[in-house]
């Protein structure tokens, strides 16, 4: 049985093991779109500007599917632009078996266990499914890093989730389960129809006025209702003063801006600051510099102006 | 006739919309979209009707791509919604064996609930149910999830498939609306690529210091000794096309023609990196081209046209000058020809590898500057891909 995304498992930081995982938020339609993905077994693809959650979506929705064991279900392929689409598959050590035969090493023989190292994807299509019926989950991040082949490259793998590796005889491996695979992309370069077909595809906006007051109210613990109103209105101002072609700062600015802010409120009438506190709360103060280019002073001013009123 | 909307394949007249406007979707992505409607998406429970915002944004996850224009997606969708306004896609008639066999060919991989329940949506169950008004209130543009409890949808596919193609009729709106759509050009861009797939000139450059691993791992196996590794070769394009456009008048019915060949040429230029425009140089006239050139359509900024001449590597350029020469109108203008006669032998110059398209077609060139102009520069319509062929072998050297 199908277990759905609601996207309600990360609505708090959560821990698993040693690390923390931030909370996240997504739209009704990005829920609406994994969901869709899941039940259909096609890929999904991700755009957005960058900073809008698109890869961190990937691990979400590994955390609400299989919790602490999301480790063993959730894999991760980072694209640079010399991947070729082998890469995550598997990797051939072509010298070190050539090394070894020239030498007399009897494990030369054994192709398998010595020469292959499997990729993400590999892995991703090796895994046992979850006792709990949930598709282990595949991220690619940042396809269009890549050359403009390297999307048609995948596509056999893509959609009969199965790969061959030519050094093992041609040997074709289908995948163990289900795989969810979520691909990002940062609309850089333009992707191959053939690829674009095969996907669903969503756009993450930019969130409304009421989602990001809930974003943000995840990620800081001393800030005052009124505080939050003001630097919200800011952030709004600062996106529709930039036009079309400068960088707008996105989600992810958003949330350490206010971490930032938070952890001002917090220092800010403690008695015993250490001497880098000191000196990162005399640069938040530094407002009336000149030499400051605006960006950063609206910010600041933001702060004196709550600084005056204290 | 055009009254009778297609229910049996519901939105196929709009997915037929989508492909003709340029939208590339194959016949598996409406299967697609039919198999998340019998999942149960976008449809009303109570009513079995489609709900609409829902409709539009499953369309919307499954047939629209980056950098497809949304806005026309939404004005077809529109469009083609309308005849199933209020229309229930449930129907009572169902034949098992068509749908068992749809099912088990979309759902090879996701055992879902329908393989294992055989609900018939009863349609006595909508009169009872009618009275639960707030429930279809709540949340109306959620996609509403396949459950233990939600009836099956079954469409009947077999013996539809005849009859929904003689109801891909254009929608019943008076308000027509027009897009411009390459469709009905006798060339088509894919037509053009294969033509123009030979005219980059590769070269294949040495000066890469990465190792071709496997390549001298063979060459070890073969000569026993590793002399020298392999090195990996990248390939680099070395010629250049310079693109003369005449832009506006007459030429203006062919705008969509020359922007779809400019495309076609950029497309097969493109290099790993996805850089064409080293490689393909566009310039915009008007009529003839004279002492400027433009760089853009709307003649704001400008190039002297001797610079430009002067800048090609006569080995390495090929120039398509691609006009009408008066052949649209049926003009023959002396001004015009003694013109641009001027400024082709000056072009001649500078490079042999010279080719003019003509957008009309040969037979319209007939006592028009077009033909007189053709006896100068190597002219081919740009109709046929034959024509085209020859044109590009032109350019090719051959």
């Amino acid at each position: 049985m199908l277990k759905p995304y609601t996207g309600e498992a990360l609505i708090e930081r959560k821990k698993i093991g040693n690390t923390y995982i931030d909370a996240y938020l997504p739209s009704d339609d990005l829920i609406d779109a994994v969901n869709l993905a899941m039940q259909l077994g096609r890929p999904l693809l991700i755009m957005g500007e960058p900073g809008c959650g698109k890869t961190r979506l990937a691990e979400a929705v590994a955390y609400e599917l299989h919790g602490d064991k999301m480790n063993n279900h959730y894999f991760r392929w980072d694209i640079k632009s010399t991947t070729k689409a082998k890469d995550g598959i598997y990797q051939y050590d072509a010298l070190g078996r050539l090394y070894d035969v020239n030498i007399g090493d009897k494990k030369a023989k054994d192709i398998e266990t010595h020469y292959i190292n499997y990729g993400e994807l590999a892995k991703a299509f090796s895994e046992l499914q979850n006792i709990n019926g949930a598709p282990n989950i595949l991220l690619i991040d940042e396809i269009d890093k890549a050359d403009i082949d390297f999307p048609n490259d995948l596509l056999l793998e893509l959609e009969n989730k199965e790969y061959v590796v030519r050094e093992l005889n041609d040997k074709k491996v289908h995948a163990k389960s289900e795989v969810l695979i979520f691909v990002t992309s940062n609309q850089e370069k333009e992707l191959p129809p053939a690829f674009l077909r095969r996907c669903l595809y969503h756009f993450i906006e930019f969130p409304n006025k009421e989602k990001l007051k809930l974003i943000v109210s995840k990620h800081i613990k001393n800030m005052g209702d009124q505080d939050v109103q003001t630097a919200l209105k800011t952030f709004e101002e600062i996106r529709s003063e930039l036009d079309e072609t400068d960088k707008k700062p996105s989600t992810s600015e958003l949330i350490d801006w206010f971490q930032m802010l938070d952890f001002y409120t917090k220092k800010k009438d403690v008695e015993n600051l250490t001497d880098t506190e000191k000196r990162l709360i005399a640069q938040l103060d530094n407002v009336h510099n000149p030499k400051n280019p605006p960006f950063p002073q609206i910010l600041f001013k933001t702060l004196a102006a709550k600084r005056k009123t204290q | 006739m055009t009254n009778i909307p297609d229910i049996h394949l519901p939105l196929y007249g709009f997915f037929g919309a989508l492909r003709k406007n340029g939208f590339s979707l194959g016949i598996a992505e409406y299967y697609v979209f039919l198999e998340t409607l019998s999942l149960g998406y976008a449809i009303d429970r109570q009513t079995g009707q489609l709900d609409k915002p829902a409709t539009l944004k499953l369309c919307k996850i499954l047939w629209l791509k980056p950098n497809q224009s949304k806005f026309v997606f939404e004005q077809l969708f529109e469009e083609y919604y309308a005849p199933l306004e209020n229309i229930s896609l449930v129907t009572r008639s169902i034949s098992k064996k068509n749908t068992g066999e749809h099912t088990s060919q979309e759902h090879s991989t996701i055992a879902p609930k329908a393989q294992v329940t055989t609900n018939e949506f009863d349609n006595q169950n909508i009169s009872s149910n009618t009275s639960k008004d707030d429930q279809t209130d709540e949340e109306p543009t959620e996609i509403p999830q396949a459950s233990d409890d939600f009836p099956l949808v079954k469409f009947i596919l077999g013996d539809a498939i005849g009859e929904s193609v003689k109801m891909n009729d254009a929608p019943t709106d008076k308000v027509q609306k027009f897009f411009f759509s390459d469709y009905y050009f006798d060339l088509t861009k894919r037509q053009m690529q294969q033509v123009c797939r030979f005219l980059p000139v590769k070269q294949a450059s040495r000066n890469t210091e990465e190792i071709n691993i496997s390549a001298s791992v063979e060459q070890f196996a073969k000569n026993g000794l590793l002399a020298q590794p392999i090195f990996k070769s990248r390939e680099r394009i070395t010629n250049q096309v310079l693109l003369l456009i005449d832009y506006g008048g007459s030429m203006l019915a062919f705008d969509t023609l020359v922007d779809t060949f400019m495309e076609a040429l950029q497309d097969t230029f493109k290099t790993r990196r996805g850089e064409a425009h080293r490689h393909i140089c566009p310039y915009y006239f008007y009529n003839v081209p004279g002492e400027y050139c433009y760089t853009n359509k709307s003649f704001t900024s400008y190039q002297k046209s001797q610079n430009i001449i002067q800048n090609l590597h006569s080995k390495h350029t090929s120039v398509i000058i691609v006009s009408d020469a008066g052949a649209a109108r049926g003009g023959n203008s002396d001004g015009r020809f003694r013109a641009t006669l001027r400024f082709v032998l000056q072009l001649k110059k500078a490079t042999s590898r010279i080719v003019w398209l003509n957008p009309m077609p040969n037979h319209r060139w007939k006592n028009t500057t077009a033909q007189r102009i053709g006896r100068f520069v190597k002219m081919y319509g740009l109709d046929t891909q034959d024509n085209l062929q020859k044109a590009i072998n032109i350019l090719r050297g051959k």
